[in-house]
């Protein structure tokens, strides 16, 4: 038993290790973004019109002045404080503004995330069970649209549809509940596409396993076979991927809360590249990052719990 | 090989939509009933006629030119973007798996890195950081496919370098440049090329995805996911031009999808179930 936890303790601090020198290296490229563009930071955070002395108090201030690893060690040790600075347009920290817009995106993400594992399991292991048969074709067709398609015109035709015309829910907002189900259907529609291919191919496989011929022998149901054998043998590589959606869900706000007017991070992205202030950018796009790569190193300890071949190792 | 491709029914349909995609961005001018940039304010927003069987914009311009022309510049964006990705990925990625060793490690902690920016987060970046317009669109997306190649060829090559010819090749003293150019990369092609053709696609959608925000292809520029950006008044006025761009993109995409995998079908006949 000791020797098990001991296992899986190594394995925790081997995924924890490998974490750590991404995490710096997002944080040096957000960074180094303020110090590749064009002009001069100071004026940049000051703002263009600023008179020389503000812009001179400005570049003390944010440590400008200094040399450029003492000016990342300052931004690192601030970051991991919750100081991102402060936001150029409205002059309010960015780690407030990202608090404040952080929950909307959170809510279509997961429950982006929540759509996309439920179909893409459903639809994936139906295709496998009618493999080759019109429905597998079926599936495979749909999926493979509903990955190609652009989310940001996918919310443009289900609002025609469910908002313009049938007048089901509200198209833009976050007024109710009912104003997340456009955004989360289509942030959630590609991922259930992949989830679901993954899931047909997987299944296919572990439906060819011994075992699962031994369950059949063994006089069980069908459904039996599929839910309690095989399904849960294709996990392993199912998870895998919803931690890898995640992130792309994160990142797929972006355009889908332009379209339905959610004032959440994604927009605030947007918002903050076109009116160039770049304190938000780098808050913003740092937090996404490392939400990101935090959710993948959570996915790898669940590995761990999940699959007892990687606590052995 | 051709003969397998061939007789996947799905990869030659595919296939079909590419060259008609090719064909259109190639002899657009000519085929374009109107002018994709000449404006007629009074006739903005009007539905389809025979005049304009896609309607107007905004502006008035006519949709089905801009859509004709809007071919081009996705075609241009991805081709471009994808031969520099390419490019720069495989060699990143050969000579990671060549070298092993520090050179291996800190290519592919790079990768990982570049990799923690999911999707269109790390094109955005560097649009952040370079400004919008289709030279820059095309550099945002190389940034993006260059992890994605690197690990593919790496991953291949590492399958490959094993193998017994290539310790032949190292025995009889081959040097290290036609090791990799003629005994290793020429061995892991296929997964190189299926990944390259489904990028195609994923370039147009992370490209049109950018320009729908206002930071890729900038106005007056046709560009299919541009065209959508008034998404929201176009529903409401001529929604079949709101319609069109999109089928487009998803018809072009989807194909690119369908033929990387007929191609890796035809390529390694073992991998299919």
């Amino acid at each position: 038993m000791t020797g098990s936890l001991g296992a899986f303790g190594r394995h925790v601090g081997r995924a924890v290790i490998q974490v750590v020198p991404v995490l710096f290296g997002i944080s040096l490229l957000v960074f180094l973004i303020v110090h590749v563009i064009p002009g001069d930071p100071a004026v940049i955070a000051a703002g263009l019109e600023s008179s020389p002395e503000v812009i001179e108090r400005i570049r003390s201030e944010l440590g400008l002045d200094l040399p450029l690893p003492q000016q990342f060690w300052r931004f690192l040790s601030h970051a991991l404080q919750g100081d991102l600075g402060d936001s150029i347009r409205t002059g309010r920290p960015v780690a407030q503004e990202i608090a404040e817009r952080f929950p909307y995106t959170l809510r279509i993400a997961l429950g982006g995330i929540v759509l996309a594992t439920l179909l893409g399991l459903v639809v994936g292991v139906t295709a496998a069970v009618y493999h080759n048969r019109i429905w597998d074709n079926l599936i495979m067709v749909l999926t493979l649209v509903a990955v190609s398609t652009p989310s940001y015109w996918l919310a443009l035709m289900l609002m025609l549809v469910f908002s313009l015309g049938l007048g089901l829910v509200p198209s833009i907002g976050v007024g109710t509940p009912l104003h997340y189900v456009l955004p989360i259907v289509t942030l959630g529609t590609q991922s259930a596409g992949l989830i679901a291919r993954m899931t047909r191919s997987t299944m296919l496989e572990v439906l060819r396993q011994d075992y699962v011929r031994t369950a059949r022998a063994k006089g069980l149901v069908e459904r039996s076979v599929i839910y309690k054998h095989a399904l849960r043998n294709t996990l392993i590589p199912i998870v895998s991927l919803i931690g890898l959606r995640f992130g792309g869900l994160l990142a797929g706000t972006v355009l889908v809360e332009s379209v339905f007017a959610v004032p959440g991070m994604g927009r605030m992205i947007v918002e903050a590249v076109l009116n160039r202030d770049f304190p938000m950018i780098q808050g913003a796009v740092l937090v996404v990052a490392t939400v990101f790569v935090l959710t993948n190193l959570m996915v790898d300890l669940v590995y761990g719990i999940i699959d007892p071949r990687l606590r052995a190792t | 090989m051709l003969k397998r491709f061939l007789a996947n029914r799905a990869a030659a349909g595919g296939a079909l939509v590419i060259v008609a995609f090719v064909s259109i961005a190639l002899i657009g001018p000519s085929l374009a009933p109107h002018d994709p940039l000449a404006q007629d304010l009074p006739s903005n927003y009007e539905s389809s006629s025979w005049a304009h069987p896609l309607g107007t914009d905004h502006l008035g311009r006519d949709t089905l030119s801009r859509m004709i022309y809007g071919a081009r510049v996705s075609l241009t964006i991805s081709l471009t973007s994808v031969t520099l990705g390419l490019s720069i990925g495989m060699v990143l990625g050969l000579v990671a798996a060549y070298s092993r060793g520090v050179v291996d490690t800190l290519i592919m902690r790079g990768v990982d890195i570049l990799l923690a920016f999911p999707d269109i987060l790390l094109a955005i970046a560097i649009i952040a950081v370079l400004g919008a317009g289709i030279g820059n669109t095309i550099i945002a997306v190389v940034v993006y496919s260059v992890p994605i190649f690197a690990r593919i060829v790496r991953g291949a090559a590492l399958a490959v370098i094993e193998l017994d010819f290539v310790s032949a090749g190292r025995a009889l003293g081959a040097s290290h440049a036609r090791l990799i150019v003629r005994h290793i990369l020429p061995n892991c092609l296929s997964p190189i090329v299926v990944q390259a053709t489904i990028m195609l696609g994923t370039a147009i959608l992370i490209a049109s995805g950018l320009s729908f925000l206002g930071l890729g292809v900038q106005p007056p520029d046709p560009e299919w996911g541009a065209m959508l950006s008034k998404g929201r008044e176009l529903l409401r006025t001529t929604p079949v031009a709101a319609v069109a761009p999109g089928v487009a993109i998803t018809l072009v995409v989807l194909s690119f999808s369908i033929v990387g995998d007929g191609l890796r079908d035809a390529l390694d006949p073992k991998l299919k179930e």
